[in-house]
């Protein structure tokens, strides 16, 4: 945690997109420094506080600290210099990838339990169960961790809250209708699984338009906590 | 960035002290790695305090630099603190030797231009 005379500094420099590792190293070369001018003047005779004042003014003012960090473009963010590609195109690529690996891990599944060439009906009922259970925890949960994923990203850069709903709205949007289902075949080898988004028909609709208010709530309820967290961080 | 005598120079035009501190860094780190705090103290011992840092300035050029490859960075514990050294690496040394070409124009530009000056001035 940065002490108090950087911290106006850090969060300055967050807002204006400047990447929270070189931000967080910065403020932290910054406090050792100052601790070693401290240490320097403190050695030279100067009391405390006086010594700390005279270690300020040798550090620079706040905004020549802040001002040539902001001259380095380089050193800002993907997200402050793309955020149209980290909240509106990684987002919805980011879902799909994390069901391919955990379609990847079902297959896996099988694998193990030596039954890839012969997946049926006549599996045990544990597999079923766990392959209904692993495609539930993928259809519900996978949206609402990529979106939460996206979220941190955003608020650790303090990057603007239009960015963050779109970017977790694409893929709470796309995660309410997402569908993943196992048609287990009476013949061996025939079971089919099926992936994508369920729009049509009714029942798919109303579905999908019912998990979608579900899924913005538990996100404002993330959110909620990271302010909270963040709050008592400040105190 | 620069206070003392360069003070001027640097408010009034600073794009001519432009490169400078680059300069200054990766010339007094391929001589062996340093933190911050000791770079900043070996540009005013070597300079005899005529070039004197805005000393937290000094990181944004470190970071740059190590962004551009020209440097690299490691973290070392020394008397209980953890500090982030710097050294030089061979872009940054191939840098060096252009940036300090470049440097031995200019100054030696200034220098012929001053001795000129000075030349016409005893004439006159």
């Amino acid at each position: 945690m940065p002490q108090p005379q950087f911290r106006a500094l850090k969060e300055r420099l967050l807002h204006a997109g400047i990447a929270p590792k070189h931000v967080r190293r910065y403020v932290a070369e910054l406090e050792d420094h100052f601790d070693d001018l401290v240490h320097e003047e403190t050695t030279r005779g100067l009391d405390k506080s006086t010594a700390e004042n005279a270690a300020l003014n040798r550090l620079g003012d706040d905004e020549t600290l802040a001002q040539t960090m902001l001259d380095r473009p380089e050193l800002k963010s993907l997200t402050a210099r793309y955020p149209w590609a980290v909240f509106g195109i990684a987002p919805p690529v980011l879902l799909a990838v994390a069901v391919y690996l955990g379609i990847l891990a079902n297959a896996g599944l099988f694998s193990v339990v030596g039954a890839a060439p012969a997946v049926g009906a006549d599996m045990p009922d544990w597999i079923k169960a766990a392959v209904a259970a692993w495609h539930g925890l993928l259809m519900y949960a996978a949206p609402l961790a990529v979106a939460v994923a996206v979220g941190i990203i955003g608020l650790r850069q303090r990057t603007e809250i239009a960015w963050l709903i779109l970017g977790a709205s694409i893929v709470v949007m796309l995660g309410s209708f997402l569908e993943i289902g196992m048609v287990w075949s009476e013949l061996p080898g025939q079971s089919s699984l099926s992936v994508g988004l369920h729009v049509s028909g009714k029942n798919a609709l109303i579905g999908g338009l019912v998990r979608l208010p579900i899924n913005l709530l538990v996100l404002a309820g993330f959110y909620w906590l990271w302010r909270r967290r963040e709050s008592a961080h400040e105190q | 960035m620069y206070r003392g005598s360069d003070e001027v120079i640097a408010q009034s035009n600073p794009s001519f002290m432009n490169g400078v501190p680059e300069l200054l860094i990766l010339r007094l780190l391929q001589a062996r790695e340093m933190y911050g705090y000791e770079l900043v103290q070996t540009i005013r011992a070597e300079t005899g305090n005529v070039i004197s840092l805005g000393e937290g300035v000094v990181y944004p050029a470190l970071h740059a630099l190590e962004k551009q490859r020209a440097l690299k960075s490691r973290r070392k514990d020394v008397g209980g603190r953890t500090r982030v050294y710097y050294s030089v690496t061979a872009s940054g040394a191939k840098r060096l030797t252009a940036l300090s070409t470049q440097w031995a124009r200019i100054t030696g530009a200034v220098g012929t231009l001053m001795g000129e000056a000075r030349h016409a001035a005893a004439a006159i």
